[in-house]
């Protein structure tokens, strides 16, 4: 296993709060299935853990699990199983993982699924938990998210569109329902929304506070930040630590502090995480630079809106869904990157090409143009997986990060 | 005082001695020695050119993947920073920069003041770099050397459309034993690469005047190929493999001017 | 020298390409529009209703390269080859491109061509991926959203009695097709895989009254012909955007015999018929919600899968050939689910990797003679 780029802990004390809230949640789903018999719900990105917080079932992200086991060096086993049962090398390398993992048969991160629920967001997602459905003879609903063809600045998104997700979210209310035995309880719901709501809130609060000069909070903490916002939307506890985060930044800019002394560069980072080098951001550090922030949150947050309203919770979750930022035309894409480089300040701009991602690749080019017409910013790209560690080297993505860096100038 | 630029790259040293802003030593080493010692070496032996020795450096600018084991060194810089300078003092006409090494491939747009305004690099595609060469050359059974020569007097170019080195690699076994000649193969070969390579440089949308440096300029053959694949006439410096060495000279040199350290 | 011979010599690689040129400048010529579309879930319908000729986007069996500057080299082969094409103005000629939301390669596709390429009209359906019974209905409002689109670019509506008339054509080209595919039932097809190839590839860029003429002539020719001596074990190709007819050629000089395939350059393309009654626009919904899946669309899960054992056992086929395009992942993941279940029955498989077009032509063979070999 190479060793990634060493790291010293959080910026911010709140952050260490993070890995103790994940142990705590599954301590917590392990027992309320003991003693309550809840339910277990796998489910990948932009999924619905805000709806199955309305029943008594503890949603469970997988592929946040496999970033865990690549952060400990774990993950190379699983993607050699996985390869081994016949799945491609040249395939999400992502989901490879899951599959390594989820079908060891070890029990490894996770307690078993009682059921699965996905949405057909990327080409991958659609496809990868039927062999896992299988294998826990769990049943499993697949959501056809609909695209997003509107561009950000055009007209509203069609009725008939937002109709579509609503019928089929209504239908898996109906799938928690029947899996649950429970019936819906819209107080229930109401309140995992409001919750929900409350670390949303927290996040739009974290980005604004990002555009301070210096910095107070970026780089690693967003990173394990974002596993928050990933499995954790509608818990009061997971929103709790996510306002502690807020609160610890927003007296960090008070102060006038940043995540570096001397704070020289602002970078935007694109794509996926490394997720096997989370220190990597340590090293734009240690040479003056800031990663203000990253995109990859906003497959679970949006930064521009999609707030749900509590008041009328399946067609806000809906559209939510629909208007996030990697659903439908580059163009969607390209104006978020266009704000934040904006509010933000940023001076340039990494994009993390991992190989076997379509649906977050593809864009390079894009936005690699237009950021340098429109604001002068030099966009870096690196081809480096975001799972696999068995080709990483880490002195050379060090090297390209100066190389870039000292053109910064 | 002279000043010095190292380059340790992955499996060569390239130091480059100057003295008044005039090159007076320069040395390549191909070395799997660590980079401390290879750096030493190298720069050994450019010294020697210009009849000198360490102690008449006043400072060492080392470049690289392997900069930061470079002992005798003041400081290390960026490799890119590296290139564009030395290109740029070399030619002040370059505007592109591409730069095929062992193990990588880079392109530089340099702007009017020979300052970097983007780059972009292929460190992981093989089929990009030298080291595919290498590979072709020895199932060819022909010196690197040899290959400008076989390709450039080819009548066909064996086609080889594998992205990936390794099929690539078994797309030559196969026309080596369909008794494909072997200038048709290398020009296969330089084809293939220019093709890699063309789409790295069309990403920094690509301006005259272009310089092509790294080892694997000193295939005429691969020049060419890389030519007619990207549309433009390139220059190629004498010794093009030491232009990152010479931009960490000058650099070297501006801080003795400076008298900065 | 055949008639049916000398036919099918003309819908070569080249030649269909020339065709193909020909056909649209005389469209163009006479005022007409010709628009690309990129998937088979395009309804090709909609854009004949409206009197614009439908040409499919494709790309070449030459390497490129001009496409990896603008979407990275890890992904899809082939929508990398369209790109190139577009970006080296070979569909200047082109009006506009109709794209599907099918697979995320299609997408950037259509996002790089809008952008890099241009287009004067740009249309993007949004294909549902589930069989759940809300897709119809959101399927036919995309249509409609189509429809609309269309009619303001072309300047001309689309009634529903035109729409009807388009269906009824474009069926009967399909049902002609199959007819052409039922000859290669027998034990002797009366012609090749690579043959097949041209003749289905010239029916996605020719005017369709024009193919069907042709299919008509080689249905009524073909019977009177020497057919080809077929030897080897019956084979079958399964996968995805097959543009060239390279492999199909591989897998005859291997040894075998590509009898029937499951491919969208191929059975895909023509294997559903529209419904004729009732609502043509709601008809088109159905067909193209109904029709046998890409392997992009995941549910209904084995919908693909029974189509190649239907087909293993109305084609008597000996053996299966997987192509896997390189970077497709919708594929990739169907081969370790299917092919257990073939093994289980005895169907010999085979897995084949190509990064699209000549890559690796020759070991590609030697894979598949050895796996003629263990079939016979």
């Amino acid at each position: 296993m190479v060793a990634p780029t060493p790291t010293k802990r959080f910026g911010l004390k709140a952050t260490s709060g993070v890995s103790r809230l994940m142990k705590d949640y599954a301590r917590r789903a392990r027992k309320a299935r003991e003693e309550e018999g809840a339910k277990i719900a796998w489910h990948w990105a932009v999924c619905h853990p805000e709806i199955m917080r309305a029943f008594n079932i503890y949603p469970f992200m997988v592929e946040l699990h496999s970033a865990y086991l690549a952060a400990k060096g774990e993950i190379s086993q699983y993607l050699e199983m996985a390869e081994g049962w016949g799945f491609s090398r040249d395939a999400c390398t992502m989901h490879r993982a899951c599959l390594g993992h989820s079908l060891a048969g070890e029990g490894v991160m996770l307690p078993n699924p009682d059921m699965l629920v996905c949405t057909t967001s990327c080409d991958s997602s659609g496809k990868a938990l039927f062999p896992i459905a299988d294998q826990f003879d769990a049943p499993y609903l697949l959501l056809d998210l609909p695209w997003n063809v509107q561009s950000a600045e055009g007209p509203e998104i069609q009725e008939y569109r937002v109709r579509y997700y609503v019928q089929q979210l209504e239908e898996l209310i109906e799938f928690l329902e029947k899996t649950t035995g429970e019936k819906l309880d819209p107080a229930r719901l109401r309140e995992s929304f409001v919750q929900a709501n409350r670390m949303h809130s927290a996040w739009h609060d974290i980005v604004k506070l990002k555009a301070n000069v210096p910095c107070p909070i970026g780089g690693k903490d967003e990173v394990v930040a974002t596993g928050i916002l990933m499995q954790l939307q509608g818990d009061r506890e997971g929103a709790d630590v996510m306002e502690q985060i807020r609160d610890e930044a927003a007296e960090k800019a008070a102060r006038g502090e940043g995540v570096v002394a001397d704070e020289q560069y602002r970078i935007l980072w694109l794509g996926p995480y490394i997720a096997y080098d989370v220190g990597l951001s340590d090293y734009f550090e240690q040479l003056g630079a800031v990663v203000v922030k990253a995109e990859l949150d906003q497959m679970y947050a949006g930064i521009y809106g999609g707030m749900l309203d509590p008041d009328n919770p399946i067609e806000s979750f809906a559209r939510k869904h629909i208007t996030y930022m990697y659903n439908g035309l580059v163009e969607n894409r390209i104006e978020i990157t266009r704000r934040m480089v904006r509010d933000l300040k940023i001076d340039g701009i990494v994009y993390m090409s991992a190989p076997f991602c379509h649906l977050l690749g593809g864009g390079q080019r894009i936005i690699k143009d237009l950021m340098s017409k429109e604001f002068g910013v030099p966009t870096m790209v690196i081809d480096v997986d975001n799972i696999d560690p068995r080709s990483y080297n880490p002195d050379l993505i060090h090297s390209r990060i100066e190389d870039f860096l000292e053109m910064l100038g | 005082m002279l000043a010095a630029g190292i380059d340790v790259g992955a499996t060569s040293a390239k130091a480059v001695v100057l003295s008044d802003g005039q090159i007076v030593g320069q040395a390549s080493l191909v070395t799997g020695e660590e980079a401390s010692v290879a750096a030493r070496l190298v720069l050994e032996e450019a010294l020697k050119m210009a009849g000198a020795s360490l102690s008449d450096v006043g400072a060492i600018i080392a470049t690289g993947i392997g900069k930061g084991s470079v002992d005798v060194a003041t400081r290390s810089k960026s490799e890119v920073i590296c290139l564009g300078k030395g290109a740029a003092w070399l030619f002040p006409e370059t505007r592109t920069v591409i730069d095929i090494g062992a193990e990588s491939s880079k392109v530089l747009r340099l702007n009017d003041n020979g300052g970097v305004d983007d780059f972009a690099s292929n460190d992981k595609c093989a089929s990009g770099t030298g080291v595919f060469l290498e590979a072709a050359a020895k199932i060819l059974e022909v010196k690197l050397e040899q290959l400008a020569e076989l390709s450039l007097a080819a009548a066909n170019k064996a086609p080889i459309s594998g992205m990936c080195a390794v099929f690539a690699e078994s797309e030559i076994v196969s026309h080596v034993h369909t008794d494909t000649p072997k200038g048709d193969i290398v020009a296969g070969v330089h084809e293939a690469i220019a093709g890699r390579v063309s789409s790295v440089v069309n990403r920094v949308n690509p301006q005259a005047s272009v310089l092509m440096c790294g080892g694997v300029a000193r295939n005429a053959g691969m020049v060419r190929a890389l030519e007619l694949k990207i549309g433009f006439d390139m220059i190629v410096p004498d010794n093009p493999e030491r232009v990152a060495a010479v931009g960490a000279a000058l650099i070297a040199s501006d801080m003795l001017a400076r008298g900065t350290r | 020298m055949t008639v049916a011979s000398d036919l099918l010599g003309r819908l070569t690689y080249e030649g269909v390409s020339d065709l193909s040129e020909e056909a649209i400048a005389q469209w163009k010529d006479r005022g007409g529009r010709a628009i690309g579309w990129t998937c088979i879930y395009a309804p090709e319908e909609l854009l004949h209703a409206a009197g614009i000729l439908p040409v499919r986007i494709m790309g070449t069996p030459d390497p490129q390269s001009i496409a990896d500057a603008y979407l990275p080299s890890n992904m899809c082969p082939f929508v990398r080859s369209c790109l190139g094409q577009g970006l080296t103005k070979s569909y200047q000629q082109l009006d506009g491109i109709l794209s599907s939301h099918t697979c995320d390669a299609m997408v950037k596709l259509f996002d790089t061509w809008r952008l890099f390429v241009g287009a004067r009209f740009s249309f993007i359906i949004d294909q549902p991926h589930t069989d759940n019974r809300f897709a119809y209905g959101y399927l036919y409002e995309e249509m409609k959203r189509l429809v609309n689109e269309v009619e303001a670019f072309a300047g001309t509506k689309i009634t529903s009695d035109a729409l009807r008339n388009s269906i009824k054509l474009y069926n009967e080209n399909r049902r002609l097709l199959k007819q052409l595919y039922e000859l290669r039932k027998a034990d002797n097809p009366p012609l090749v895989g690579s043959q097949v190839h041209g003749v289905v590839r010239a029916g996605m860029v020719l005017p369709k009254e024009q193919h069907n003429a042709i299919l008509r002539e080689l249905l009524d020719e073909l019977p009177r012909s020497d057919a080809p001596k077929g030897k080897g074990p019956r084979l079958m190709i399964s996968g995805s955007c097959i543009d060239t007819p390279i492999f199909p050629k591989i897998v005859e000089e291997a040894g075998g015999q590509l009898v029937v395939d499951d491919l969208c350059f191929g059975s895909r393309y023509f294997w559903d018929e529209v419904a004729e009654d009732g609502d043509p626009l709601e008809a088109l919904s159905h067909r193209y919600l109904e029709k046998i899946p890409c392997g992009c669309i995941p549910l209904p899960r084995y919908s693909r899968y029974e189509f190649v054992r239907e087909l293993i056992k109305d084609y008597r086929v000996d053996g299966v050939i997987f192509f896997g395009q390189k970077f497709c992942d919708p594929y990739a993941y169907d081969f370790p689910d299917h092919q257990p279940l073939l093994e289980k029955d005895g169907i010999p498989v085979i897995q084949l990797e190509v990064e699209h077009a000549s890559v690796g032509a020759g070991q590609l063979k030697t894979r598949v003679q050895a796996f003629v070999e263990m079939i016979r």
